[in-house]
Order: structure tokens, then sequence, then C-alpha cells
């Protein structure tokens, strides 16, 4: 089945977003539309759109959305409407009325897909980390803490990412997103936090460059999040600490490679060992060198279409969970 | 071609072309040594059995071809106890040619005053206490694999070609496999053929002391359901101790080891039969070890290996076992690979 396809938004993420449907037999991309005219002579053979409208009016069963977050509900809303499946990047909106909108669109919508790219979940070393945990090798979860940050630019004051009408939100809502949706991927829904949520660096900004939080699940698991636009050296990592042992990742695969290799360390508790002093495991890592989230997103969005598989990743819990974690974290500052 | 030229264009033939590499391993375990897993007591009477079996055999001087990739581009690499072992140029694959017959196969590993040795009682729990630690890491790494790539359920599993009892005995205790086969074991492990297709099927330490990997990988996939999961452990002959050392490679010898394939040698045999490859490393602990261990056999041509083995410290000769175990350039080559085609 070849599902006609319009992406809105051709900057960054509509390209890589492109380059994957192209590759992927179930897709066809019949339309773009972006506000930027010039957009137009890099994609000559593909009907151009400037209104998201016009694009939706054209004949289509998919619409991939990577706009500024300000527009993302209204076109998902109206994709819904139209019949169409949904594929958002995130964050799902700027707020959590936006989300719930959104929600409620697809509850009124005839078993249309929508599906949100929080696309960490389909990196190897997280997959692999989801995978050790359920197996329930290491027991269970006692608590984990994620950095993810980000050197700001030159432009960093000035870009659309430092808008508050276009966006919403500061480098929490923008990349923290990620680690807060993996944190809730690997520990469960949090009832408590706390946090700071700072100006440290770009003082010309309305919106937040760092986050310190703190979060507690109801059972007890207690998370740290460091969330940074000041992290002049970009970093991703996340650790994870069980009852039987431990599992790290660092790095996260992009086209840069900024964040460096993508690795998972993990070792089982060691108290007594003939060899290893205590606090120095027998440890393993394992190093990825090949970034296939882009394309196993998205082909798990065909086979959620197709009816081969149920959506379990990216949905519209998910995308309502991250909001109210990051408006909680935002009011508890207040 | 120096030993040194030789590395550097196994560097070059693995970067410079398609890169096979998807994931790298680093591990380190400082309690597994050379001397816990082949203690001198024991494996040099199983080293001189193989060597009296061996050294009654024709010399062979026909025509050779790479049991892997078949082209006849092989260079004689080294002799041991009188027979030959070539390079394949094509591959970097290392094998014994021309290959034994059946007969002298099965005669070795049933029949021979060795096989009689390694049935024993005595080698067997021997090789149990040795190896428990090393068998447990094992079947966890492969239970990971397993719940990594198909998920958390109980599976039908084949060891194929198991020689050990010891090993059977704690793969059956793992908690993913509802029913355990054997095929084709060595003695004293008993035959237990499965007459349905498994899901899992564990090819440990066998392809290296195969005579015809394809003829081996066709069996193998006839009892592999599409979509199974082969897990594959066996020696690279691209690995850093086996090229250093060659015919001084104490545990490297006829007819234990015949096919001795490269990272990139397993992984065209396996798509040609209908494979994709998962998952292809060379986590192996102990090359740098054995090069140490045999310092005053290090070829006088290998000025590298011998500056590195005499002039510095365990810390940068671990540095060094953790450099050929991310780059594929250990001995020790493990695969996860998944039948994905029928080919007949």
């Amino acid at each position: 089945m070849i599902l006609k396809t319009a992406i809105i938004g051709m900057g960054k993420m509509g390209r890589i977003r492109k380059k994957e449907l192209d590759l992927h037999p179930g897709f066809e991309v019949v339309a773009i539309c972006d506000v930027n005219e010039s957009v137009r002579k890099d994609f000559p053979n593909i009907q151009f759109h400037k209104n998201w409208e016009d694009a939706l009016n054209t004949n289509l069963d998919v619409v991939i959305v990577c706009t500024f977050n300000n527009i993302i509900p209204d076109i998902v809303c109206s994709a819904l409407e139209k019949g169409l499946h949904v594929f958002s990047e995130k964050p799902p909106g700027r707020s959590i009325d936006d989300v719930k909108r959104m929600i409620e669109a697809e509850k009124k919508a005839k078993n249309q897909i929508i599906k949100f790219g929080f696309n960490h979940r389909f990196h190897y070393a997280i997959m692999e980390t989801k995978s050790i945990i359920d197996s329930g090798r290491y027991g269970k979860i006692l608590w984990a803490r994620g950095i993810y940050g980000k050197s700001g630019g030159e432009n960093f004051e000035s870009s659309w990412r430092s808008n508050r009408k276009l966006v919403g939100g500061g480098i929490l809502l923008d990349q923290g997103i990620h680690m807060l949706d993996l944190l809730r991927y690997f520990l469960g829904d949090f009832s408590e936090v706390k946090s700071f949520v700072e100006n440290c660096y770009w003082k010309n900004i309305e919106l937040e460059d760092n986050v310190f939080a703190l979060l507690k699940t109801s059972d007890n698991k207690f998370a740290m999040l460091h969330s940074s636009a000041t992290h002049w050296k970009h970093k991703f990592s996340l650790d994870i600490f069980l009852e039987n042992g431990y599992i790290c990742v660092n790095g996260i695969l992009s086209s840069t490679r900024s964040y460096g290799e993508e690795s998972i360390t993990f070792a089982k508790k060691q108290f007594e060992s003939e060899v290893n002093a205590i606090g120095k495991p027998r440890e393993e890592t394992i190093y990825f060198d090949k970034d296939d989230s882009w394309r196993l997103e998205i082909e798990e969005f065909y086979d959620c279409i197709i009816g081969e598989k149920r959506l379990t990743s990216g949905t519209t819990k998910d995308a309502l969970k991250a909001m109210e974690l990051i408006d909680k974290l935002y009011k508890v500052e207040k | 071609m120096s030993g040194l030229e030789r590395w550097f264009v196994l560097q070059i033939d693995i970067y410079g072309k398609k890169d096979i590499k998807m994931i790298r391993y680093k591990f380190l375990d400082t309690s597994i040594h050379e001397m816990n897993i082949h203690p001198n007591s024991i494996f040099s009477k199983e080293r001189e059995l193989a060597r009296m079996f061996v050294s009654q055999l024709e010399k062979n001087n026909s025509l050779v071809y790479c049991p892997l990739c078949k082209s006849g581009n092989a260079e004689l690499f080294f002799e041991k106890w009188g027979q030959k072992y070539y390079l394949c140029e094509t591959d970097w694959s290392v094998n014994l040619l021309p290959l034994p017959d059946q007969k002298i196969m099965r005669d070795y590993f049933f029949t021979s005053e060795l096989a009689k040795f390694r049935s024993s009682t005595e080698y067997q729990e021997l090789a149990t206490r040795l190896r428990q630690g090393l068998w447990s890491n094992l079947v966890e790494w492969i239970e990971g694999r397993v719940r990594r790539y198909v998920g958390m359920d109980k599976y039908h599993v084949i060891d194929w070609g198991s020689k050990f009892t010891g090993w059977i005995n704690r793969l059956e205790k793992a908690h993913f496999i509802s029913n355990l086969n054997m095929e084709e074991p060595l003695p004293p492990v008993k035959s237990y053929e499965s007459t349905v297709q498994a899901d899992l099927i564990c090819l440990l330490d066998v392809i290296q002391r195969t005579t015809n990997p394809h003829e081996l990988l066709k069996k193998v996939s006839k009892k592999l359901s599409l979509n199974g999961l082969l897990i594959i452990t066996c020696r690279s002959g691209s690995g850093f101790d086996i090229l250093t050392l060659r015919e001084h490679s104490d545990n490297v010898f006829p007819l234990d080891h015949i096919c001795l394939p490269s990272p990139k040698g397993i992984q065209k045999l396996l798509e040609e039969h209908g494979y994709k490859v998962l998952e292809l490393t060379t986590p192996g602990l102990l090359d740098v070890e054995f090069v140490k261990n045999a310092k005053g056999k290090i070829p006088s041509d290998q000025y590298f290996q011998k500056h590195l083995i005499s002039q510095f410290d365990e810390a940068t000769l671990e540095r060094m076992q953790i450099f050929l175990q991310q780059n594929n350039l250990s001995s020790h080559l493990r695969v996860v690979a998944r039948r994905v085609e029928d080919r007949k």
C-alpha cells in the first residue's frame, strides 16, 4: 500500500524526514509546503505550496508536520479532520492545551494514526537499554540521571528557537523533552517534581537556557535532569541504576556526531569479587556506529497505519505526559 | 609481506571499503587468562595427541581454494605439523588447505586417541570447572541478544556441534529456552535431533573446524525457522594473535582449526545463505596475552609486535586489547544473524 504524503515545513527536520520517506516503499511524497519560496527549487518535481491549508487540500493519505511549534496543533487538528494520518515533530505544540486540542481531534478521527517524533526511543543504545531493563536481569530501577546539553551558537538569541511566541518554551521544551520522555519511558510517570529554571548565560531571551530538575515517581524511583543550552561541548548521557546493576548511555548519534559516539555501558553490581574491588565491577560497553532511528521511526508509523502494529511510542498520551511534566517543572520554579 | 605491512593492509581493508561494523564491543575481564582456559597440564596433552594424529596424514599439494569465498587467491601463510595454512587475499580468512576428507575428520573427532581423551570424564569435568564463568557470561549474552532481537519469551533452541556436556547442562538452565536439541555434537555429548525448525541455533566454535562452511550453513538453515536467530562464535583468521604468531600460535592447530574466517568473510558467507547480520563483533580478551605468552616465538619480522610486547606495561597492553576488540581485529569472532530468506 503506497501512501500519498505531504511534508509541511522543509527545514532541517523536513528534509531528514523526506529522505527517509523516499527510501520507504510505502510512502510517496507528493507535496511539500514551506513559507520560504526558495525551497521550491530544491524539489523541482514535487508539488509545492506556501500555505499549509492548500497542501492539505491535495489528494493525501498522510501528512508530516515539521513546522514551528506554534502552528503544529492547527495543522494536526485540520489533518485529522480531513481523515489523514499524522506524524508530527516534537514538541507537540507549546502547551498542555495544545496537546488537549489534538487529543480531542484524535477522538473524533476515524482510526487514523497520530504519532509524535520522540525519536530517541529508536536509537540503538536506548533500545538496548530498554531490552536490558525489561529482561529483569538487573532488578528494579532505583534512580536515573539524565543530562542533555547543547551549545547555543552565535545566533542563538536571534534564532526562532528563542522566540517565545513561536516555540512556547526554552531548552527544556526544545531538547530536554527528549530526556523527559526517556525518563518516563524507563521509570514511569512522575508524581513530584522540583526544579530551577534559569537564564544562566543567555540574558537577552525570554526563555530558559538551563533547567535543573528532580523528579520522583509514586513508587519511589528518582530522577535528576539537567537540560542545558550552555553546554559548550554537546552532551547526552543517561545513567540508570537498578537493584543489581547499572546502565549508562553516553552520546547519541547525530548527523554531525557532535554528541559523540553512542554507547551503552552496563554491569552487574559486584559486592564480592576475587579480582575487582567493590565499586569497580566488570563492565561491558557496546558502541553503535549507525543511527537508524529516523528509518525505524518512519517504519513503525507505516506499520501502524496499515494495521500491522499498535502504536506504542510517540502517542498523544506520551505527548500529554511530557507536556504536563514540562508545565509542572516551569510552574514549580515560579 | 612483513607482519606490520600485513597489519596495515588489514586496516585499509577494513576501513577503506564497505564498513561492516554496526556495533563494537569493549569488555575487559581481568579474571580470564589463557592458563585458566588452557591449563598446560591438560592442554599440552591435547595438543600432543592432535599433533600425533595430524603428523600421520599424507602431505597433499593439490590446488587450493578458499572454502569461504571460493577464490584461488590464497598465499601460503604458514605450515604446522606438515599441514599448510593459506591466507585468502580476497577476504583475509585463514584456511587449512587442501581440506582433509570426511573420513579423516570423522576419525579425528570421534575415534582418535584425542577424541577419547576429550570424551573422558576427567577432561569434561575440568572443562566444566574452568569454563563455568565463561559459560555463564555466554548464556547471559545469548539471552540478552535474544531478548533484544526477538523479545521476552521462551524459544526452541538447537545447540549445533556441542563438545562439552557442562555447556549443555548450563545452557538448558537458561530462562529463554523451552526446548533444547543437540545436532551434530562431538563425543561425549549425545545427539538429540530436532524434528521441527528451531527459533534459535547456536553455532559455537564450530565453523572453525568445518571443511565446508557452505554445506554447514545449508544444514543449519534447514533447521532454523525463517526470521530465526543464528548465534555464532568462532576463531577469526584476521585476529591479531594469529596474524602475529602464525604457526607459533599454540591454540591454532590442525584439525581443530581448519576454516578461520575474517569478519568480512563470515559476513559474506552468511549473506550468501540468506542471513542478515545484526551484529558482528570481536570481543576477544586474550589476543595480546597469547602474543605476550609466546613472545619468544614472535617471528623476527614482526617488529611492531615485538616492540609492543617487550617495551610496554600492562595498562598499554590492556588498551591495545580494547583497540582490537573495538575495531574487529581480535581473533574471537561473535555474530548474531537473522535468517531472512530461503536459499536453496
